[in-house]
């Protein structure tokens, strides 16, 4: 999968503190930038291990007389149970590598200084309490008004469908701007090839994905490909995380690079940019909100369905599909692999052929992908739930065909004049011999050892 | 693949929303005494003590509110006068036609404990963290102006109805989450009494005490633990009154697992002692418990009250209809049960029943 190897900075389920470790790691003063904005820290605060969370309120009013916990103490507190302590375990290294934690205060006499003891990042811990004692401002000056929530989740799901349905059709280029194409392609999503823009493996993988998933890494795919490692531009999603849905914000405020990562958001669909205000969906702000926690909830469910289309799916043992849905980015992402047949308003019929199968394989999707798809998809008065046995196996076995030819780096040695017979039986024990025609004295050697038949020919002085 | 290796990624299951439901002790009798002098001279002492204390338990709260955006609080001010739900805060019903303040109450008080999907999604924190300060410094105000009175002044706080309420708002808090989820999943409604039992509630109860129990409120006090354990919620409690333990809250902390804490060396001139006990110990939700080590306590008082003279006792009697316990000087020889007015048979009396 060489696209998904040249995306390895963007791991596809890593979180947006991913990113922000790897840049920190090159910006040391990133981090301590990032933390001048209470909202970023609220954020940061956030979406830490919940472990994490309560060690830090604990640190955060400890009287001055008090002396520095170690991390022993914070170890001592904990139940004597293997699962506190891998938790235990998490929390410190996600608080030692945002550097919530330091071991180097600044402005303490360094004599002080023990590593064992956890001191709070300074500029995070004063803006925290400052957040929790009423004296920050409302985000974005407050902004005012606000809009019909469902207008926001529609305005959301549009773009996203027009995003995904883009992926699946590739046809019309005009619907989304060339920013998130670039993302996209950034991420190894999508492939430019010969005959155009292409879904690649992984692109499959991010379709399968639920709808804030898919957002993070739209999201983190921009901020990585446009604006790596910018602290104004990571400052405003943090800050969007604590803004409220539908509320007009005032754009002006923001600097140049923000209000371009603003249109940029709009395209996602995370924001709705009016002329001179914009307003935070209730997606955008669900996503913000947190940034590490994996929604799945069971009452996240609905969003996602609502925007990406449902569907429901009977395979037939005969290999034809019934599809049950509306959406037209199911049926594109279906027609990836089938063969379609009938379009009905309510439902699709296709045809499971080896080419349509080979296609998609071919594009890098695997069997495993689609058989995979299908299975989540499967009609719940489908047998087992499952598609038929025969279909699944005849999916992979397709699949095999790919493999039918393997292709090995070899050399060919000919134009013996004696001694082939010689070269062939020590080949044949270094286990090198790739092909052969002894009665044509032809040989193929696979290429790493041909340097050792080389060497067996010139020592025993044949041509 | 490198799916899934990131450690930043918390599972939503392990990082559930939070309902905290703070009780606050403001019977100027039980803070008058927690200073330890006498009432006449120092009511204002008790009123800065008890707003210096406001302010932490602000802050607490708004520490709470931060750490899930979903996490949702509710305020009760307990007087000994009466018990107020401060915050969320309700429309005036006057002022809305008739038959829809009900509607209006019941979309307030889903949002208030969080579930309700809409105002859950568009919650602007900013504005709930003024509303709860403006608040709860407007209840403390009309529960003290309230206690003025001479005959409420020296009656005990109203803990135990306080405690009734929590419990009615959890509840509902529980309902609300049931049925959200169970229509995620797309369940039926019948379906949601066999999901309930799979379903974890992450409510729990903060009572801020300052004053000893209230003999007259035993009965409801344990009706009120009793309901809280079946709920699965926690009734944590901060002692402040220096010296004499609640036997009652020791008990409610032991059988719901909550925690019963004296903050150590808490005064009026050192409050921050208070601030590090709620941000440590306080702060902690049910599932965090699972990890943390809580404060537990040496000894529990056990022993029940008499429900006629409502002393604490070592031996006395049951009546064998409603099981209320009595006193020896109340049970020997009754005809009559005192509680539940059920008739004993006078022929025998001595087998009637005794307990230790």
């Amino acid at each position: 999968m060489p696209s998904y190897l040249r995306s390895q900075s963007v791991p596809l389920s890593a979180t947006i503190f991913t990113d922000i470790t790897h840049w920190s790691a090159t910006n040391p003063q990133l981090l301590d930038a990032l933390y001048q904005s209470p909202y970023a820290v609220q954020s940061v605060f956030r979406s830490l291990p919940p472990l994490a969370r309560l060690y830090v309120t604990r640190l955060l009013y400890l009287p001055e007389n008090e002396s520095t916990p170690t991390l022993e103490a914070f170890r001592k507190s904990l139940r004597r149970r293997q699962r506190a302590l891998d938790r235990h375990d998490a929390a410190i290294r996600a608080l030692r590598e945002l550097r919530v934690f330091t071991t180097s205060p600044s402005g303490l006499n360094a004599s002080l200084h023990d590593p064992s003891k956890i001191v709070l990042h300074p500029t995070f811990a004063r803006e925290l309490r400052r957040s929790v004692s009423n004296s920050i401002p409302s985000v974005f000056g407050g902004g005012s008004g606000s809009s019909d929530p469902k207008d926001l989740d529609s305005f959301a799901a549009d773009r996203l469908e027009s995003i995904l349905n883009f992926l699946v059709e590739s046809t019309n280029h005009n619907s989304i701007p060339s920013g998130i194409i670039d993302a996209l392609v950034h991420i190894g999503v999508l492939e430019q090839r010969r005959e155009g823009l292409t879904i690649t493996s992984a692109g499959f993988h991010f379709l399968l994905k639920d709808t804030s998933a898919q957002l993070w890494i739209l999201l983190r795919s921009v901020l990585s490909s446009m604006f790596p490692a910018d602290v104004e531009a990571l400052t405003l999603v943090f800050q969007l995380g604590v803004s409220t849905a539908g509320r007009f914000y005032d754009i002006s405020n923001l600097s140049a690079t923000q209000q371009e990562l603003i249109r940029e958001l709009h395209h996602l669909g995370i924001v709705i940019l009016n002329k001179n205000t914009f307003q935070v969906t209730v997606v955008g702000v669900r996503l913000l909100a947190n940034a590490t926690r994996s929604s799945a909830g069971p009452s996240d469910g609905m969003t996602l369905t609502k925007s990406a289309g449902e569907i429901q799916v009977f395979v037939e043992t005969n290999f034809r599909v019934y599809a049950y849905t509306t959406s037209v980015f199911q049926i594109n992402l279906l027609a990836l692999f089938t063969h379609m047949r009938y379009r009905l308003p309510s439902m699709v019929v296709g045809h499971l052929t080896r080419d349509a199968v080979r296609k998609a394989l071919m594009n890098g999707i695997t069997a495993d992908q689609i058989i995979g798809y299908l299975n989540a998809h499967a009609h719940p008065r489908m047998k087992k739930g499952t598609i038929p046995a025969n279909v699944s196996d005849e999916i992979r076995l397709w699949e095999a065909e790919q493999d039918r030819v393997q292709t090995k780096p070899g050399v060919l040695l000919s134009d013996f004049s004696h001694g082939f017979e010689s070269v062939l039986s020590y080949a044949r024990d270094l286990n090198a011999v790739l092909w052969s025609a002894p009665e044509r004295e032809m040989l193929v050697v696979s290429k790493n050892t041909f340097d050792q038949v080389k060497r067996f020919i010139r020592d025993s002085g044949i041509q | 693949m490198r799916d899934n290796a990131d450690h930043f990624r918390i599972k939503a299951a392990d990082d559930p929303q939070d309902i905290l439901v703070l009780i606050l002790d403001s019977s100027i009798r039980s803070w008058v005494k927690t200073l330890g002098r006498e009432p006449a001279s120092s009511l204002n002492d008790a009123v800065s003590a008890l707003q210096l204390v406001t302010e932490q338990l602000l802050v607490f709260l708004n520490t709470f509110l931060l750490l899930h955006e979903s996490n949702r609080v509710c305020v009760i001010v307990s007087g000994s006068d009466a018990s107020r739900l401060v915050y969320p805060v309700f429309p005036d019903p006057e002022t809305l036609p008739p038959g829809y303040d009900q509607v209006v109450e019941d979309a307030s008080l889903d949002a208030a404990v969080g579930y309700s999907s809409q105002h859950h999604l568009i919650s602007d924190h900013y504005q709930m963290v003024q509303d709860l300060k403006a608040a709860v410094e407007r209840g403390i105000k009309v529960s003290l102006r309230n206690q003025e009175h001479p005959q409420t002044c020296n009656r005990h706080s109203c803990i135990s109805s306080a405690l009734a309420t929590a419990l009615c708002l959890l509840n509902r808090a529980r309902r609300i989450q049931i049925e959200r989820a169970a229509m995620g999943l797309g369940r039926d409604k019948d379906v949601i009494d066999t999901f309930e039992q799979e379903m974890h509630f992450n409510g729990r109860i903060l009572t801020v005490l300052a004053g000893p129990d209230a003999p007259d409120q035993y009965v409801s006090m344990m009706n009120c633990i009793f309901s809280a354990q079946r709920l699965g919620v926690p009734i944590d409690s901060c002692m402040l009154a220096k010296e004499k333990d609640s036997t009652y809250f020791q008990q409610a902390a032991r059988l719901t697992n909550g925690v019963y804490v004296r903050p150590e060396g808490f005064s009026t001139s050192n409050p921050d002692t208070l601030m590090q006990y709620l941000q440590t110990v306080f702060i902690v939700d049910k599932q965090s418990r699972d990890f943390l080590a809580m404060p537990t306590p040496d000894k529990v008082d056990f022993r029940a009250s008499c429900m006629q003279t409502r002393e604490i006792i070592d031996n006395g009697y049951t009546c064998s209809i409603c099981l209320s316990t009595f006193d020896i000087s109340v049970g020997k020889g009754a005809a009559m049960c005192p509680v539940c007015s059920a008739r004993f048979a006078i022929t025998n009396p001595r087998k009637r029943s005794s307990k230790p």
